[in-house]
């Protein structure tokens, strides 16, 4: 799988995956890691953004 | 013209005129005008030729002098003691091409996947040129003739003759274009929906259009395909449970809408925020109940989709090649919309 942080996709969809053979759970875990990093990515950038932005208006 | 005395000089036509200092003329001066113009130049075009001095000699002699273009299985393209470095093996790609292009679709069936891909060519063709004649024509066939020539000569219609050929025979590139295809025809108007639902003043559904972006948006296109082919069949009684690849590219549209509403936003923050708040102040609203339809349609939408066309069509080039290894991986890159903070952004 060529996905972005291939570490994580590894350890969910190979390890655990293959020990625990519960499909479902697994794909939702990773989805929610992923879901996790990514907003409060951009949690961090808005807030970011909203320092530098320029007030309009 | 002279005269000395009674001798009179007159030139008889008109010259040849000269030609350019040899400097700016021909190869050369092409060379010095358009590689050698300035410094930076000169670097650039000294690298360039540098790089391809040193990358094409050996991939000429990879894809040509050492390849092997013949060989009756796949020990031809081994190496051996006569050929410690072998090249391409285009003799395995001659071998498996149709493997390549139709998956396992029956031998016999092939040409009903020709007609579909020239069907397909036609219409882009007819569509993506804008000389051609009637394009609204155009329109029809590709967003409404073509969708249900390819069910019949794809899937196949026992009443006229072809035979059901299932889903899961399909493959190769075949597949690739087929869902490529249907993530572009989808993405649009459910991306430019999304978009206008995420500005809208409406808090459900401004809500609902930001919590399906964002989450769409934040997870790995493979596990929405896992989920789409697992989850979907359970929202439905088992003989209604859709095929495996209608699973599939409901989860491909989903997902490329999403990604194409952010485009569409980007393109919207830009170019069409002015139009926007124009219309606000005329009383028009995004997505409310009086005057949406006259509004998205007027302003909204052809601004949008002008402004936002190149990132559009660069997501849905990236979409495309990234179906194209489609069980297995996939390019995992968000495109943020651009966040300006020039006059025209919209706050959000």
């Amino acid at each position: 799988m060529a996905i972005g942080y291939p570490d994580l996709v590894q350890v969910f969809a190979g390890t655990v995956l293959n020990i625990t053979g519960q499909a479902v759970e697994v794909i939702a875990i990773t989805m929610a890691v992923y879901l996790f990093i990514s907003l409060f990515v951009s949690l961090l950038m808005n807030f970011c953004a909203r320092t530098a932005a320029i007030a309009e208006r | 013209m002279s005269v000395i005395g009674d001798q009179t000089f007159l030139r008889q036509g008109r010259l040849e005129p000269l030609p350019p200092p040899s400097a700016r003329a021909g190869a050369f001066g092409w060379m010095r005008a358009n590689l050698f113009s300035g410094p930076a130049n000169i670097v650039l075009t000294v690298l360039c030729v540098a790089l391809i001095a040193w990358a094409v000699p050996p991939l000429v002699r990879f894809f040509l002098i050492d390849a092997t273009w013949t060989g009756a299985d796949g020990s031809a393209c081994l190496a051996s003691p006569a050929r410690p470095n072998p090249g391409a093996c285009w003799a395995f790609i001659r071998v498996w091409f149709s493997y390549f292009v139709y998956g396992f679709y029956p031998r016999d069936e092939r040409w009903r996947v020709d007609v579909f891909f020239v069907a397909l060519v036609f219409g882009f063709v007819w569509l993506l040129r804008l000389e051609m004649p009637r394009r609204d024509l155009g329109a029809l066939y590709f967003f409404i003739a073509l969708p249900i020539l390819s069910y019949l000569l794809l899937h196949g219609a026992p009443l006229i003759g072809l035979t059901v050929v299932p889903t899961s025979l399909w493959g190769g590139i075949l597949v690739t274009v087929v869902v490529a295809a249907i993530g572009m025809v989808f993405s649009l108007p459910l991306g430019i929906l999304l978009a206008l639902g995420r500005r809208s003043e409406l808090p459900v559904i401004k809500a609902a259009s930001i919590t399906f972006i964002e989450f769409v948006r934040g997870v790995p296109v493979i596990t929405v395909l896992f989920m789409a082919s697992v989850m979907l069949p359970l929202f439905v009684p088992e003989r209604f449970a859709p095929d495996k690849l209608v699973r599939a590219l409901i989860g491909v549209a989903l997902f490329a809408s999403a990604y194409m509403a952010e485009v569409v936003r980007g393109g919207a923050c830009r170019r069409a925020a002015r139009a926007i708040r124009g219309g606000e102040r005329l009383g028009f609203r995004l997505l409310a109940h009086d005057g949406a339809r006259d509004f998205a349609a007027s302003v909204a939408r052809p601004r949008c989709r002008t402004s936002s066309i190149p990132s559009s069509a660069c997501s849905r080039i990236r979409r495309s090649s990234s179906w194209s290894a489609f069980s297995t991986s996939c390019a995992r890159s968000r495109p943020r919309a651009p966040i300006r903070n020039g006059p025209g952004q919209i706050p959000r």
